[in-house]
């Protein structure tokens, strides 16, 4: 099964939890009005024992438990509605039936190939030499520029790699090279 | 003489009211850790712009501490006030409480008899907005006698949860949503990177913090500075200084936290994986995203609902394109002067009594445990999904989940990019970096729900 289908099923089975778990929830709002994240339609106040005092470890354990579960629930029911209205959205742009099937032709193309070498996109990539950096040039900005680099290609399918940064020496003062961009805008 | 003796009072009067007399040892030491703190952001540069008005509100609180006083109120009898402002009639009105307990007035009607009304809808209709208790058998008004200091009206902001959600709106305005929306896998790992909050509640639970001061302990690990003092100001508002000195420092030693333990959790082969390119994000896309998101998270945690609503206004003021001036001041005037407001008056509460005690050691450590916990869990969860997909998703990534944006993400390419130089992770590791910030809001949602 492929890696979205199988993120498919198991959040189909969660949200489905996630339905079941609301509709107790409201069978128990009349006897006893709780939020959403108390969990099973009980009050808070099963978290106290006779004498009153607050079962820490067990309120401990239930927050661990319903925050991580509802914070998963929510943002795989974004990831589900991403998902659908990204697919609406591009159909309704003219991305429609045969832009897709050629798509998926490639796509298919595509995965033939590469599933014939399952283990090469397991292997290490070859490294590439790291680029030429001219002494005084942060790492944040080298790093900014190779990123721009990489997504240029990202049209066409081609992929650039930096080979160098150096300082551009220009001859014309900042101050005349922004008044000449002012000037020319309208242009 | 008399000149003398009246300059020797004015000197005296002066030196009694001055610092040095009314101040004890705790304000002079809190003194010097405002002063560590202002070093902190001003030459080591650790988040400076929330860093340094926190540091100069603790250092100005505690050189005068009356600047964040409430006002001062005096008690006067209801009767006594109506009769000063020329209501004798209502003066003379009997005052009861109902069975109930609350204040009423007895007010002759039409058909002789008594009606009683509410002492508040009366004072209501009167125009008079003053407070009102029941003391020895009557109504009694609470007067302001004393303005309150600057601090504690500014403060009102961050009491009523105010400046957060308007931060939450700058930061709305600066995100840009396209990874996520490209790969909302990513989401998942937002998602995980919050196990830091809920595993720290318990370790405050143990070292004997009440569940609602444990609760704002743990959402340090959602490493969201606006979050965080949300969370504080509502469930124990008593810890806000600390917390927030505590969130804020960790933010700014994420680059040092984090590596360490991504370098411990995965292998030299996972974190060489290079990425496939994110597709392209349309407008729409991206206009739609902004008002799904909110729809769905106020639905279903109401609670997260003011500041994932206004995350998302701010960035549907971006990705219209057609509101550029609000955005613009969204994003610059609005956010810096809610900045410094918020940290000027957070600051303001870091005191003596509150900070120099064991329980801030105790944030301190707990607050270092949440953001490990919390890379751990993206990276870990980073792994499973590395491992999910034959190996097309690097779990550095993982990493970037806590929602320190956009430091984590950084943090994320650099290490990758030790073990391969032309591996570009940034964009990918942004997706899960501004997914946090929606997964700290509602695991934030989630802990006012239970404990609020």
């Amino acid at each position: 099964m492929g890696y979205n289908n199988k993120v498919f099923h198991v959040s189909r089975l969660v949200f489905s939890a996630c339905i079941f778990l609301m509709w107790r929830l409201s069978v128990g709002q009349a006897e006893r009005p709780v939020g959403i994240c108390c969990p099973q339609g009980v009050s808070k106040d099963f978290l106290w024992d006779g004498d009153g005092k607050m079962d820490n470890l067990g309120l401990s354990i239930t927050v661990l438990i319903t925050g991580m579960v509802v914070v998963f629930i929510m943002l795989i029911l974004l990831i589900w509605i991403i998902k659908i209205y990204s697919t609406i959205v591009h159909k309704a742009t003219g991305k429609g039936k045969g832009s897709s099937a050629k798509g998926e032709n490639v796509k298919k193309k595509e995965e033939k190939p590469q599933q014939a070498q399952p283990m090469k996109a397991a292997k290490l990539p070859v490294a590439q030499p790291a680029p030429a950096v001219e002494q005084g040039i942060p790492g944040e900005v080298v790093a900014a520029i190779a990123a721009a680099v990489a997504v240029m290609g990202a049209s066409s399918g081609a992929r650039y790699s930096l080979r160098s940064v150096k300082r551009s020496v220009s001859s014309r003062p900042v101050w005349s090279t922004a008044g000449l961009m002012e000037n020319t805008r309208p242009f | 003489m008399d000149i003398w003796n009246g300059f020797l009072d004015s000197i005296t009067d002066l030196i009694t009211k001055s610092g040095f007399n009314t101040l004890d040892w705790k304000n002079f030491v809190m003194m010097a850790v405002a002063g560590v703190l202002i070093y902190l952001a001003i030459v080591k540069q650790f988040e400076p712009l929330l860093l340094l008005p926190i540091a100069f509100g603790m250092f100005l609180v505690n050189l005068y501490p009356i600047i964040m006083n409430a006002p001062q109120m005096t008690l006067q009898p209801l009767t006594e006030y109506l009769t000063e402002n020329g209501n004798e009639v209502a003066a003379g009105f009997g005052q009861v409480l109902n069975a109930q307990g609350q204040a009423c007035l007895q007010i002759p009607n039409a058909s002789g008899g008594m009606d009683l009304v509410l002492a508040r809808d009366f004072l209501t209709d009167q125009g008079i907005s003053y407070g009102i208790v029941w003391q020895e058998n009557q109504i009694m008004l609470e007067i302001p006698a004393e303005n309150g200091g600057l601090f504690y009206y500014l403060y009102q902001g961050v009491k009523l949860g105010i400046y957060p959600p308007l931060i939450f709106l700058g930061i709305g305005a600066m995100t840009d949503f396209g990874p996520l929306i490209a790969n909302p896998k990513s989401f998942l790992l937002g998602a995980a990177a919050q196990l830091g909050i809920f595993i720290t509640f318990i370790g405050a639970i143990l070292l004997n913090f009440t569940p609602q001061e444990a609760g704002a302990i743990g959402i340090i690990g959602g490493a969201d500075g606006p979050t965080a003092i949300f969370v504080t100001s509502k469930l124990a508002p008593h810890l806000l200084g600390p917390i927030a000195v505590a969130a804020y420092s960790y933010m700014a030693l994420v680059p040092i936290i984090q590596p360490p333990i991504m370098k411990a959790l995965t292998t030299k082969k996972e974190r060489s994986v290079v990425m496939e390119q994110l597709r392209p994000v349309s407008k729409l896309e991206k206009v739609l995203f902004p008002i799904i998101v909110t729809a769905i998270v106020a639905l279903l945690i109401p609670d997260a609902a003011p500041l994932v609503g206004m995350l998302m206004l701010g960035n549907l003021f971006r990705e219209s394109g057609v509101v550029s001036r609000i955005s613009n001041t969204a994003q610059n005037e609005l956010m810096n002067i809610i900045t410094i407001f918020l940290g000027v008056t957070v600051g303001a509460t870091a005191t003596g009594d509150v900070f120099l005690s064991p329980k801030t050691l105790g944030i301190i450590v707990l607050g270092l445990v949440a953001f490990s916990i919390g890379t751990a869990g993206g990276v870990l969860f980073g792994k499973i999904m590395y491992k999910a997909t034959g190996g097309k998703v690097n779990p550095l990534i993982g990493s970037a989940g806590v929602s320190a944006v956009p430091m984590a993400a950084r943090v994320a390419q650099k290490v990758g990019q030790k073990e391969n130089p032309s591996n570009f992770l940034l964009m990918h590791a942004m997706g899960p970096n501004v997914s946090g910030v929606i997964g700290s809001a509602v695991a934030a949602g989630v802990l006012l729900s239970i404990l609020g």
